[in-house]
């Protein structure tokens, strides 16, 4: 039997002790995810089809499938009330009365309106929500045959299509539009709605949460693992629908969206043309390949990469002056060019 | 009063190792989700999800699929849509009354979160599983 001293007995329980202090600081860094306060709960990941598009939710929270549910409910009535091609849609009421005065509607498709104007003006009327009579004309409304409009139809369109002929009343959460004029919010809705998603989601006490619908991105918050959201940028360049490896954006809060001429066009005399349509020509805006914008707002930075899209070579300058707001462009040569703090 | 060197000199040899077994495995813990996470994780098998609005939603593992693949009939008001699945990946060719094909010109997808996407026919189609290149999404 071997007996301790007094002294040797101490220094063991000394080091049997600081080794427990050293197990419990490393478990205590691990757990905190060393240093960065990260979020409590389970994540889960669910995707939805709605918008004409796929919807991908990932929230982090006690309860996550329950409070993705209610986003998603409040997501969809909003889409569904901001929708011109269903036929109950506010929007649709809007449209049904053009030229028959101003119009009551709800209270979050008005405030959609509201900023689409708004915003539509800041671009010099590049961004209209009033675009749907040309859309249709060029065939790019939902189930009709796409094909190049004569140019007497594009010319007799496009006063249609100037934000000048929506009328705005406040007070009552009502609108009013011209004669012959249509409204189409499909180029500022799905921020719209992603905004709303989230407020849901951040009203529910959520701390992380990520909303992808189609490629417009909001993101709140940090992963379990205390690291941020990372976003890849589609690279119109490659065949493969692959991103641009150079540049992801991390964040733990606001939005990534791009606009780009490759996912809805059509050929026609072996010419291309695609969605994105420039209310001062009525054709094909050309130029860029793409525009990726960042910011704190999914529904502003909707706006900002149409509205740049159709800027051609002056869409950089545009961008790196609109305050909070950065922006990617691939032009038509292929080349990237960013604004200073992208 | 002793330095550390000597007070660890004076415990026991079977101590010492029981304290640096602790250690190691307290340091374990802390490397292993970093070096999973470095070495690429475990990659997880990709599942490709066929959801036509109004009927029951789909979910094929692409590990299941032979070499040769499999096509699957996915009718729609406009049509039928023939999905092509590979063990590598998806696409789709479009009925012949879809006005802009953009599914079928969306080609093959190959990595989680990717769509493709009929509005016509009221059909959408992703991938489902853990993304390689460490991405959330892509913007689009």
């Amino acid at each position: 039997m071997v007996i301790y001293g007094e002294k040797k007995t101490f220094d063991k329980k000394r080091i049997i002790g600081g080794t427990i202090a050293v197990i419990v600081i490393i478990a205590a860094l691990w757990i905190r995810g060393f240093g960065v306060d990260t979020p409590s709960g389970e994540r889960i990941q669910e995707t939805r089809y709605f918008m004409d598009t796929v919807v991908t939710m990932q929230v982090l929270a006690e309860n996550p499938e329950e409070k993705a549910d209610k986003a998603f409910a409040a997501m969809q009535e909003l889409a569904d009330k901001a929708d011109r091609f269903n036929p109950d849609s506010e929007v649709s009421r809007i449209n049904q009365n053009a030229g028959q005065g101003p119009v009551e509607i709800d209270e979050e498709v008005f405030a959609i309106i509201e900023k689409g104007k708004r915003l539509g003006e800041e671009t010099g009327g590049l961004f209209t929500i009033a675009i749907a009579p040309l859309m249709d004309l060029w065939g790019f409304g939902k189930g009709m045959q796409p094909s190049v409009p004569e140019e007497e139809e594009i010319k007799r369109i496009l006063p249609l299509t100037a934000l000048e002929g929506i009328t705005i009343y406040p007070e009552e959460n009502a609108v009013e539009i011209a004669r012959g004029m249509e409204i189409d919010l499909g180029g500022i809705a799905k921020g719209a709605v992603v905004d709303h998603g989230m407020e849901i989601l951040l009203s529910l006490g959520v701390e992380a949460a990520f909303i992808n619908a189609g490629g417009d991105i909001r993101v709140h918050g940090v992963k379990e693992d205390g690291t941020p959201w990372r976003i890849g940028i589609r690279d119109p360049r490659r065949e493969d629908r692959g991103h641009l490896t150079e540049h992801v954006v991390e964040a733990d809060s606001g939005s990534v969206v791009t606009s780009g001429n490759y996912e809805r066009y059509f050929t026609e005399d072996g010419e291309r043309y695609h969605h994105i349509l420039d209310p001062r020509t009525g054709y094909p805006a050309w130029g860029l390949q793409s525009v990726s914008v960042t910011g704190e707002s999914c529904v502003t930075a909707d706006v900002l990469s149409t509205a740049a899209f159709m800027m051609g070579d002056q869409a950089l300058d545009f961008l790196e002056n609109y305050p909070g707001y950065e922006g990617l462009i691939v032009d038509e040569n292929g080349e990237i060019l960013t604004t200073s703090n992208f | 009063m002793k330095s550390l060197l000597e007070r660890w000199k004076d415990i026991r040899t079977g101590d010492k190792v029981i304290v640096g077994l602790v250690l190691i495995l307290a340091l374990a813990g802390v490397l292993y989700p970093l070096l999973w996470e470095w070495l690429g994780g475990d990659p997880g098998d990709l599942q490709v999800v066929i959801n036509p609005v109004g009927a029951e939603r789909q979910k094929i593992s692409l590990g299941d699929i032979p070499e040769e693949g499999k096509g699957l009939i996915v009718p729609g008001p406009i049509g039928d849509h023939l999905v092509l699945i590979y063990p590598e990946g998806v696409r789709v060719i479009a009925p012949e009354d879809d006005p802009l094909k953009i599914c079928e010109k969306t080609g093959w997808i190959r990595r989680p979160g990717a769509t493709i996407v009929c509005v016509p026919n009221q059909l959408a189609i992703w991938l489902e599983g853990r993304d390689e290149t460490g991405l959330d999404g892509i913007s689009e």
